[in-house]
């Protein structure tokens, strides 16, 4: 009676698969990595404050948070030098999906488990994204005009754009705007890092709040201050006085961030 | 070649018979000065298309991509004035005015960077810019496709063009496709070079020979087919600048007060002039660079003054106003 081999190859592959354990992939890869949640705050005096929400700085301004998108890019967790990248750019946008549908004021990677020490993003997008055309980028692409952030006089992204409202002469009425918006290859900060520690097991989720601290921002103790009763209104680039404090701003609003982990 | 044979046929005689020893290099005017020997570059993914055109050229003039529904490109781009307007700053949306003096986009697509201070490099790109400045039509693109999916017409229109909807790719690319069939080259000038020698009065060949004169020096930025190096240069309007101009872009304080050089080409029909319409006629543009300009540490090295007789600055301007294409005014 002749051997039917046929039968017999599936339990041949099996074996096969069973004994080239090592090269096995792990049965759920997803389910086992951890999860890491990037939360974007603006903070005052230790308190997050919303878009929407009036606050009085340390300066001892009454103002009302308007606006906060910021276009984030090579973003990375560091493990022992070890780059784990999460993302080329990514759109934050303070007011969440309700200001533009798709970006968000936080993100969430799935990354492999690990003791990570430093967060590393650049602020702005390089000169290479920086010439996107935006009509070409799907809806959902942070590059595309959906974003509200494309400078079309000059064919580039707004990096930063923070608004506010605020009270100049304390009559518990806003009556101005703060508006930077600010752009430029020259005003790239490329990989910034931020310590911290995250020892993050398998099947784990763990936030990690980046706070960016107003008065960092515009009274700092360190860095250039930028005066709001003489700034009242901004808007990047138009001559040399407001390039300085923009650059002022940008270098402020990097120091100003800082990651608190849950 | 039959035809360009001609035309160095008649360079050659005019140079012999030249009476303006002045003219330095007349020779190679005819090929270098004819629109005809331009050519268009068009993106690979927007080639051009009849229907497409049409498209565009009725987007071009739609008021509903302006948030009020009060302008349109056409608005502030009017086609009996070469596709510029009449006035210093055009209307935009409510009660605003734009910020510059709206520049013709006669031969637009022969551009290699757009804008006053040449920001943008393309077309489809440069469309943006009008639409969502607050000062202009300030809508966004993404509510203007919105909008235009709303109404049959442009849904089966798009469709019809692009098998698709309405959207910042295909309206961008439409509307860019009907600038770049705005094509001149029917100007009495045009037909000079072309050979016809009568194409151009006494007084207007007077004129373009002191054009193209060192003493004048015009061609130094105003070169070629139409009239522009395409440079961004300063051109002494002013010592202080409200509108930097080129710093925009680079915050290079070497570039602050630096605009395009614009076409010449129907100049006659696109006044006001400069980047602010602050001249009203080809007169005070030539009494400008006749008195050199205002002191500015980049004023282009070539405005430095000169003389002109009455007589001399009348053929000049009748020589600028040879530069205007029949179907543009």
């Amino acid at each position: 009676m002749p051997l039917n081999l046929s039968k017999y190859i599936p339990i041949l592959i099996l074996t096969a698969l069973v004994g080239c354990k090592g090269e096995v992939p792990p049965f759920d890869l997803v389910e086992q990595d951890p999860k890491v949640v990037l939360e974007f705050n603006v903070v005052n005096q230790g308190e997050e404050i919303g878009i929407g929400d009036d606050f009085v700085d340390e300066k001892q301004w009454q103002l009302n948070l308007s606006t906060l998108k910021m276009y984030l890019s090579d973003i990375a967790l560091i493990e022992g030098g070890e780059l784990t990248e999460l993302a080329d750019v990514e759109l934050v946008d303070l007011a969440g999906s309700g200001s533009v549908p798709g970006f968000s004021s936080s993100y969430t990677y799935i990354i492999p488990k690990g003791n990570y020490d430093q967060l590393r993003m650049s602020i702005g997008l390089p000169s290479d994204l920086n010439s996107t055309d935006p009509t070409i980028m799907p809806a959902s692409d942070p590059l595309s005009l959906q974003s509200a952030m494309y400078w079309d006089w000059a064919t580039m992204y707004v990096f930063i754009m923070m608004e506010a409202r605020i009270d100049t002469n304390s009559d518990l009425q806003y009556d101005d705007n703060i508006a930077f918006h600010t752009g430029l290859d020259t005003l790239f900060r490329p990989e910034k890092s931020y310590p911290l520690t995250l020892d993050i097991p398998a099947f784990a989720k763990d936030t990690l709040h980046i706070d960016i601290d107003w008065n960092k921002i515009y009274h700092p103790m360190e860095g250039e201050i930028i005066d709001l009763s003489e700034t009242p209104f901004f808007h990047a680039n138009l001559d040399e006085e407001a390039l300085a404090t923009s650059r002022n701003f940008t270098d402020n609003f990097v120091k100003a961030i800082s990651i608190r982990e849950q | 070649m039959k035809q360009l044979t001609i035309y160095l046929v008649v360079v050659l005689i005019s140079i012999s018979c030249a009476s303006k020893p002045e003219i330095e290099d007349l020779s190679k005017q005819p090929n270098h000065l004819s629109i005809a020997s331009l050519k268009m570059e068009v993106p690979e993914n927007n080639p051009q298309s009849d229907a497409k055109i049409r498209l565009g050229a009725r987007l071009f003039f739609e008021p509903l991509l302006s948030r009020d529904s009060s302008v349109s490109c056409g608005s502030c781009h009017l086609k009996q004035y070469a596709f510029s307007d009449t006035i210093a700053f055009s209307d935009g949306v409510g009660d605003k005015k734009v910020a510059r003096n709206s520049p013709t986009i006669v031969n637009v697509g022969f551009q290699p960077h757009l804008m006053a201070e040449g920001g943008v490099e393309t077309l489809e790109l440069q469309v943006i810019a009008p639409l969502e400045n607050e000062d202009e039509m300030d809508l966004e693109v993404i509510e203007a496709c919105k909008r235009l999916n709303g109404i049959p017409y442009y849904q089966s229109f798009f469709e019809r063009v692009w098998s698709d909807s309405a959207t910042p790719f295909t309206l961008t690319r439409s509307i860019a496709s009907f600038e770049r069939s705005i094509v001149g080259g029917t100007s009495s000038f045009d037909a000079f070079v072309a050979g016809d020698s009568n194409a151009l009065s006494d007084n207007e060949q007077n004129g373009m020979n002191l054009f193209y004169s060192k003493r004048l020096g015009c061609e130094t930025c105003h070169s070629g087919p139409l009239m522009t190096n395409f440079k961004i240069e300063n051109n002494g309007l002013n010592e202080e600048y409200a509108d930097n101009g080129l710093f925009r872009l680079t915050l290079n304080s070497e570039d602050k007060g630096k605009f395009k050089v614009p076409t010449l080409r129907n100049i006659d029909q696109s006044y006001p002039y400069m980047h602010d319409g602050r001249f009203t006629s080809l007169g005070q543009v030539i009494d400008h660079y006749s008195s050199g300009g205002q002191p500015h540490p980049n004023r282009h090295h070539s405005i430095t003054g000169f003389e002109l007789s009455e007589q001399e600055k009348a053929d000049l301007i009748s020589f600028l106003q040879s530069l205007t294409d029949e179907r543009f005014q």
